[in-house]
């Protein structure tokens, strides 16, 4: 029970801490609350279709932005599917470096593109490793025999 | 699920012996068109915890397609930029057809004249993502809002969307200095 108990004094903080550094949103919440016995593994399995889609997305941003004419329009065009798909996991740091990308693209800035494409790059790695904690900290408490606690 | 495979079933799930449309029994059944498949996923649960049954649609060639071949829904929920056919063309093309059932734009868009411009489609109202239940629960049987918004406005979420203008207006002044090579 102890071990549980541990667990979930960790989850707890770590989960507090991925709010608190803006790594996730409210939103993160609401797709926990969708998690239940009926379907256990919902925000693990959003979260690793989010993370294909937002690598797929950076390669195509990284491929158009290669281009000797940039086609700024289709930059933004992903860009804007990453804000979408990343605003609806609760992925703030995402959302919020693509909102400062589309008006690089807007104001077809290619250098300004290509760092707002870094930034998204490196808090798509820092959010999955996160999650990917979290996610870890879930399975050994469902393992030990405890529930997951969901912050408010 | 292909829309030829269904169509047989969605043609007699939704006639009576009087060609009335009836809806699967008294299933509240809303169709969720957006290309992205995290977007689909999330919305999808989001209405099944409701009790709502839920049909995907990945562009809205094939929302139209699906009404085309008989199917009927109680609310559409209607992403606004995807491929084949985008949310406006695909709003108007239902409302042309006389489908009448609410239909609800929701986008990651903030640009106020894009918003407009999709109302101008047919929408019943136009939403910013992330979709909430509480942003649409007055169009859901059952559901009780909690939100203060005012609904009263043509799309809901309109001061988010100044508040995004903005953001993006401190981001650019910001990023100048932060988004450093």
């Amino acid at each position: 029970m102890d071990v549980i108990v541990q667990l979930q004094r960790q989850i707890v903080d770590f989960t507090a801490s991925l709010y608190r550094e803006g790594y996730v949103d409210d939103q993160f919440t609401q797709l926990q609350k969708l998690q239940d016995e009926s379907s256990p593994d919902f925000v693990m399995e959003v979260a690793s279709l989010f993370f294909v889609d937002c690598e797929k997305l950076v390669n195509n941003m990284a491929r158009a932005l290669e281009l000797q004419a940039v086609d700024f329009k289709q930059v933004d065009s992903h860009v804007h599917q990453l804000k979408g798909s990343s605003s609806s996991v609760g992925a703030a740091r995402i959302k919020n470096a693509c909102i400062a990308f589309r008006t690089y693209c807007e104001s077809q800035d290619r250098e300004g593109c290509l760092r707002c494409l870094q930034l998204v790059n490196h808090e798509y790695a820092q959010l999955k490793i996160k999650l990917q904690t979290l996610f870890r900290l879930e399975q050994q408490i469902v393992a030990a025999g405890g529930t997951i606690p969901v912050l408010q | 699920m292909s829309t030829s495979q269904n169509s047989t079933v969605i043609k007699e799930e939704i006639f009576d012996g009087n060609e009335n449309h009836i809806n699967n029994g008294n299933a509240f059944l809303v169709l969720v068109v957006d290309d992205d498949n995290v977007v689909r996923t999330i919305h999808k649960m989001m209405l099944e915890v409701k009790g709502m049954e839920v049909q995907l649609a990945t562009n809205g060639k094939e929302a139209v397609d699906l009404h085309r071949v008989g199917a009927c829904f109680n609310l559409i929920l209607m992403d606004k930029d995807m491929p084949v056919m985008n949310g406006y063309q695909a709003t108007k093309e239902l409302r042309d057809m006389g489908v009448n059932c609410p239909i609800i734009g929701v986008t990651s868009s903030t640009e106020e004249a894009e918003l407009e411009e999709f109302m101008e489609a047919g929408l019943d109202d136009c939403i910013c993502k992330p979709l909430t239940i509480e942003k649409i629960a007055c169009y859901l049987p059952g559901v009780a809002s909690t939100s203060t918004a005012n609904l009263g406005d043509d799309y809901d979420d309109y001061e988010e969307v100044e508040d995004e203008n903005a953001d993006r207006a401190s981001n650019t002044n910001s990023n100048n200095t932060n988004v450093a090579s």
